[in-house]
């Protein structure tokens, strides 16, 4: 998990994700969502921001969370866990059950952190 | 509107117009239409995106026997249109992407990709269509015009409720319905709004109008294309989470920013053009859109600007015409305006031909019954 606080104002809250943001394809910073939201531009995609998260950190770089070595694969349809962070897409059911540690985590940052299940 | 299409040879059933562009609905003035879309996998199949030929030809088997083993259970009955994407033309393509029948997904992969098994179904009711081999297995939307959140929602539930009983979908206990994309996971609905927000725009308030949306958890884009330049003022507000929220609050979320949405917007307009000056500013505005319409070299990535000032003349009384119609020009400029939908070398005959189809219904307009 992200043990840092937001580098802007420090704040370590519960209840908002922290997110990992490449600002103007320089710099990664750690900001909360509260320090995020004025510096992008409206219209900009939430969603697709926080996938995004899921491809910024190259190979070798510092991820975002917890990630797990890019060569495991998942048994049901073989993809590996680097194609996943390549791509954003997983390639089966079985994908949800293989890389479980880590899409807990994306699933908070994707939709809100403390999200109980519904179905 | 009709439209001359290039066709190869290769016969395809006539396209439905959906009734998003022949009828308005609620708060037309404003929003356009409301789409409501799920997301569904089979657990014994990769994600098409992974699938072989073959899981891929198997996948679409499964469902379409499933549509019509779940028939009674459609909002209307009567035949479902079915499209084999290896069966249709360019121009068909294009046609279904206009009509939002397709997504982008389905359309850029279907002209791309050889054999990937793509069918599309249109209901019977003309709101309602199918695709399968998308990004997901399949993906199930409704579209009505204006605002209908509440219904668009009991249109497809009991589709999706009668469908799953025949097919197992994908889920898990954490998660929820599961799809290739995270962002999509959990309920897998998306409700979406479309928004044509000029007056915002002329009063220079839509960037801190439309973060209000995004403050109370909607995200905000343009149906076609980003950029200030090509979005004709149209504005999609869709939830921005589909996880940890019921369909129910999903609904209330994204009723709530577009009712805040369309009472800015009105307001915009008669601050902007309620004034003798200020319909008088619109109506030149009306008068230049017009004049670059009918100039030789129309752009297409340039109409869907013009047309937008047309139908804001429409909503406000200034031109003769009704919004339904207008959406239609809408749609029509609207899927040109979006540089990733038509391949380079169709560019100039898509502009042609439209910029053509548009003047057509111009010149019925302003010679019948003009008001500009």
């Amino acid at each position: 998990m992200i043990q840092d606080g937001c580098t802007r104002c420090g704040q370590r809250s519960n209840e908002l994700p922290l997110h990992v943001l490449t600002i103007f394809h320089a710099q990664t910073e750690r900001m909360c969502l509260d320090c995020v939201r004025p510096l992008l531009p409206v219209g900009f995609d939430l969603v697709a921001f926080a996938e995004s998260l899921l491809v910024t950190a190259a190979p070798g770089e510092s991820p975002s969370f917890d990630l797990l070595p890019d060569a495991q694969s998942c048994e049901q349809c073989g993809l590996t866990f680097g194609a996943f962070r390549a791509t954003g897409l997983l390639g089966c059911a079985g994908c949800y059950r293989m890389f479980s540690a880590v899409i807990g985590q994306a699933m908070e940052l994707l939709h809100g952190v403390g999200a109980p299940p519904q179905i | 509107m009709s439209l001359p299409v290039r066709d190869r040879g290769r016969s395809v059933l006539p396209i439905p117009v959906p009734r998003w562009l022949t009828e308005t609905g609620t708060e037309a003035d404003v929003v356009l239409s409301t789409r409501y879309r799920l997301a569904r996998n089979l657990s014994a199949y990769p994600f098409p995106g992974r699938a072989s030929e073959k899981d891929r030809k198997r996948v679409a088997a499964i469902l379409m026997d499933a549509m019509s083993r779940t028939k009674g259970c459609w909002a209307r009955q009567g035949a479902l249109r079915v499209f084999e994407k290896e069966r249709l033309t360019e121009a068909t393509l294009l046609q279904l992407l206009e009509w939002r029948y397709a997504s982008r997904e389905w359309y850029r992969s279907a002209v791309m990709e050889q054999n990937a098994h793509r069918w599309l179904v249109i209901a019977p009711d003309n709101d309602v269509s199918l695709l399968v081999n998308e990004e997901d297995h399949l993906r199930m939307q409704a579209i009505l015009p204006g605002l209908q959140v509440e219904s668009v929602h009991w249109q497809l539930a009991e589709l999706e409720r009668a469908l799953s009983e025949v097919v197992p979908f994908a889920s898990s206990p954490d998660i929820g319905f599961l799809t290739a994309s995270l962002g999509n996971a959990g309920t897998a609905l998306r409700v979406s709004v479309l928004l044509h927000l000029p007056g915002l725009a002329a009063l220079g308030k839509r960037s801190e109008t439309l973060d209000a949306a995004w403050n109370v958890g909607c995200s905000v884009r343009g149906l076609y294309g980003e950029g200030t330049a090509g979005t004709g003022e149209l504005f999609q507000i869709s939830n921005a989470a589909s996880w940890g929220v019921t369909p129910l609050q999903i609904i209330t979320r994204v009723e709530s920013a577009v009712h805040y949405l369309i009472a800015a917007e009105r307001s915009a307009r008669r601050s902007g053009f309620g004034s003798v000056q200020g319909k008088q500013s619109l109506m030149a505005s009306v008068s230049e859109a017009i004049r670059q319409i009918f100039r030789e070299d129309a752009i297409p990535r340039r109409l869907l600007p013009l047309v937008s000032v047309l139908r804001l003349a429409i909503s406000e009384g200034i031109l003769a015409g009704d919004l339904a119609k207008a959406n239609q020009w809408i749609a029509l400029a609207g899927v040109v305006a979006d540089s990733t939908a038509i391949q380079r070398d169709n560019e100039r005959y898509e502009a042609i031909r439209r910029t053509a189809a548009l003047r057509q219904e111009l010149r019925l307009l302003l010679d019948g019954k003009a008001g500009a």
